[in-house]
């Protein structure tokens, strides 16, 4: 095998692998190697080596966000950029939003020049949510669709795609356009007896309800029943948030709504689980609030971030020029408007 | 010299009539706009000119007309088009090549069939900055290039110009200062493919049965990316903080260096804080650009030629991606390009 058979193998692979640097500069089989060859073959070894970039991500979705960071910093991002994904999505749902801006640009950077449009596409579809989250639903839109365009057809994560490209459109006054990709979404998931997929696509549906469509709250119950989807872990905080929205529209806060969506927050959605203690802050009065989490009003913390160390990248995106903004403090919340407000902001 | 009439007296038919003082390859002698209005303006301001009462006074015999330049609303082409190319005048036509690529075939096919030459005249890649820019990067890895243009109009109610009505127009943002900006891309780095493409009207997704008046189009040849992004009017955006002054750049990020151009010149991005630093200067106004277009025209109708460098299909990849981007932008869910 020459070297530039070895280059092909390595382009081909690197960027889905990771590695743990100190582990392969031990291994004597590098070491052994001719000088030349030597960082292509110890990049080729990585796919042996503990997979770190995996460990991170089920960390993650456990919301184990320390160990998670302490994962990824086993690796060194130039030969591994898909990890700055997983720092992007931790500072994200953090409220780190500036860092998850920075990793964002150096993960599109790096996998424009590789030519790995499944990884670029996961960029684009985070970068979407981050400018959503920041009320900046144009550009969400616009990366929400390149992560569409460039998925291949078939991939699983299309179906997820048009939601992400549903709630962009929901936030831009298309809620008729918007319920149609939901729908897409719902019944692809139906079609596939994808139970996750159901709820997730019924739930945003029903979100529809703070962009003015009164019957959408009606019709994801009537999907639901008709489907036998049930909410559960993250869904069910945010069906219990609309419930809310649902009831004080019609003249009371149930604090059990906020109750019940805090404790769904509580370890997998910290930003949410923020927005949680504000809601019950602002409108429960102390004597009747359950939930001693929901009452410590603190933003989610993690000194990682603060170290503003970021990885150089050019800013082809011009992202530096758009309000973007960590998520630190949250104004009162005193009318069914200001919680329209907010709710509206969270990623559903 | 080439003796050439224009048709149309409207601001694209002025550029050309300006443009042509600095060509020494064509004079133009006579023109005709169904406005009277519009002739008494360029009357008083070009006396020279003959200003005739029908178009097909164009086509005497005894005015000696090399060819015509016609700069008209979109939708009067269909109609005007057939009787020219039975005349077997050359004609150099205002962009967009037409108004949808089966359009465009239709009127090629006819210029062809009538062994008439069907030139269309664009701009920017004439214009001395961006031909300075297109050097510059000739051998630069270029990572992005993006183009941005805003207009800057205020939005008149109840205007019934052309351009606000589809189907006259054709299209709106997309086409028109789009096909400028699409073409300007095609020009500097080569056809590309389409990623994504987003049309709004009044700052909200629209669809097919609407006038767009902004739009943002992504997409990529190999490693180097294009955003493209116009919009017509100018007014408050809740999302930016400048509004949309009127505006246009090009803006290229190679490897090593950013370069920013305009029509007035070309500036290499100072780094931390660095002032930019002045590459090109130029005068701002279309005239060379325009000129060298009436060169390109002479030269082609004095080859004889049915298809020109700078010709109907040097356009052809423009009108195609302008109308793939309107199909991409109207087919959320089922789109693919």
């Amino acid at each position: 095998m020459n070297e530039h058979d070895l280059n092909k193998i390595i382009d081909t692979y690197t960027h889905s692998v990771a590695f743990a640097p100190n582990e392969v500069a031990d291994n004597t089989l590098v070491a052994s190697a001719d000088e030349a060859i030597q960082p292509l073959l110890r990049r080729m070894l990585t796919r042996h080596l503990r997979p770190a970039i995996a460990s991170a991500w089920a960390l993650i979705y456990a919301g184990a966000w320390q160990p998670a960071l302490d994962q990824l910093q086993l690796l060194n991002l130039a030969d591994s950029p898909i990890a700055a994904l997983a720092y992007a999505r931790i500072a994200t749902r953090n409220g780190y939003h500036l860092a998850a801006k920075e990793y964002l640009k150096f993960g599109i950077h790096a996998h424009r020049q590789s030519g790995q449009d499944i990884n670029l596409a996961k960029f684009h579809g985070l970068l979407g949510e981050l400018l959503l989250r920041q009320r900046l639903p144009e550009k969400a839109l616009q990366h929400m669709q390149i992560a569409y365009q460039l998925t291949p057809r078939g991939h699983y994560s299309r179906q997820m795609q048009y939601s992400f490209i549903a709630m962009a459109l929901a936030r831009l006054e298309q809620p008729n356009l918007a319920n149609e990709h939901y729908m897409r979404a719902f019944y692809l998931a139906v079609a596939k007896n994808d139970a996750n997929g159901k709820q997730h696509a019924l739930l945003r549906s029903a979100a529809l309800s703070l962009f003015g469509d009164d019957e959408a709250m009606e019709r994801a119950i009537a999907l639901g029943q008709e489907n036998n989807v049930t909410f559960s872990g993250i869904v069910e905080g945010y069906w219990n948030l609309l419930l809310l929205y649902r009831h004080w529209q019609q003249g009371s806060v149930n604090p059990e709504f906020i109750d019940k969506a805090s404790r769904a927050f509580a370890k997998v959605a910290p930003l949410e689980h923020y927005y949680c203690s504000a809601i019950s802050n602002s409108v429960v009065p102390s004597t009747k609030r359950t939930d001693q989490a929901a009452t410590t009003n603190a933003a989610p913390r993690l000194i990682f971030f603060e170290n503003e160390n970021y990885p150089a990248a050019p800013d082809l995106l011009d992202l530096d020029a758009l309000p973007i903004a960590d998520i630190k403090n949250i104004p009162p919340i005193t009318t069914v408007d200001d919680l329209q407000h907010m709710l509206s902001r969270f990623f559903i | 010299m080439k003796r050439l009439g224009i048709v149309g007296l409207g601001n694209q038919g002025r550029e050309h009539i300006r443009g042509c003082l600095y060509s020494d390859s064509v004079k133009i002698v006579a023109g005709f706009d169904p406005s009277a209005e519009v002739k008494k303006s360029v009357a008083a301001a070009h006396p020279e000119l003959l200003l005739v009462d029908q178009l097909s006074d164009l086509l005497d015999a005894k005015l000696g007309l090399d060819g015509l330049i016609l700069a008209l609303p979109h939708h009067i082409y269909q109609t005007v088009l057939p009787q020219l190319f039975e005349a077997r005048i050359p004609l150099l036509k205002e962009k967009p090549l037409a108004r949808t690529m089966d359009e465009a075939r239709d009127f090629v096919a006819d210029a062809k069939k009538h062994g008439c030459l069907l030139q269309t005249a664009i701009q920017r890649r004439t214009h001395p900055s961006y031909q300075f820019l297109k050097n510059l990067v000739a051998t630069e890895n270029i990572l992005q290039v993006s183009l941005t243009m805003n207009l800057g109009f205020n939005r008149s109610p109840g205007n019934d110009s052309w351009r606000e009505d589809k189907g006259k127009a054709g299209g709106g943002a997309l086409l028109d200062c789009g096909y400028h900006m699409v073409d300007l891309a095609l020009y500097l780095i080569g056809d590309f493919d389409l990623i994504s493409s987003t049309v709004f009207q009044g700052g909200l997704p629209c669809h097919s049965q609407r006038m767009d008046d902004a739009f943002e189009l992504i997409g990529r040849q190999g490693k180097t990316w294009v955003n493209i992004q116009s919009r017509i009017f100018n007014e408050p955006d809740s999302a930016s903080p400048t509004g949309y002054p009127k505006f246009e750049e090009t803006k290229i990020t190679t490897e090593n260096q950013i370069l920013r151009a305009n029509r007035l010149g070309v500036w290499q991005s100072g780094e931390n804080g660095q002032p930019d630093k002045p590459l090109y200067q130029c005068e701002k106004d279309w005239n060379i650009a325009m000129a060298r277009q009436l060169d390109t025209f002479a030269n082609a109708i004095d080859q004889g030629l049915t298809l020109s460098p700078g010709s109907l299909w040097d356009q052809q990849p423009a009108q195609h991606l302008i109308q793939q981007a309107y199909q991409l932008a109207f087919n959320w869910h089922g789109g693919k390009v």
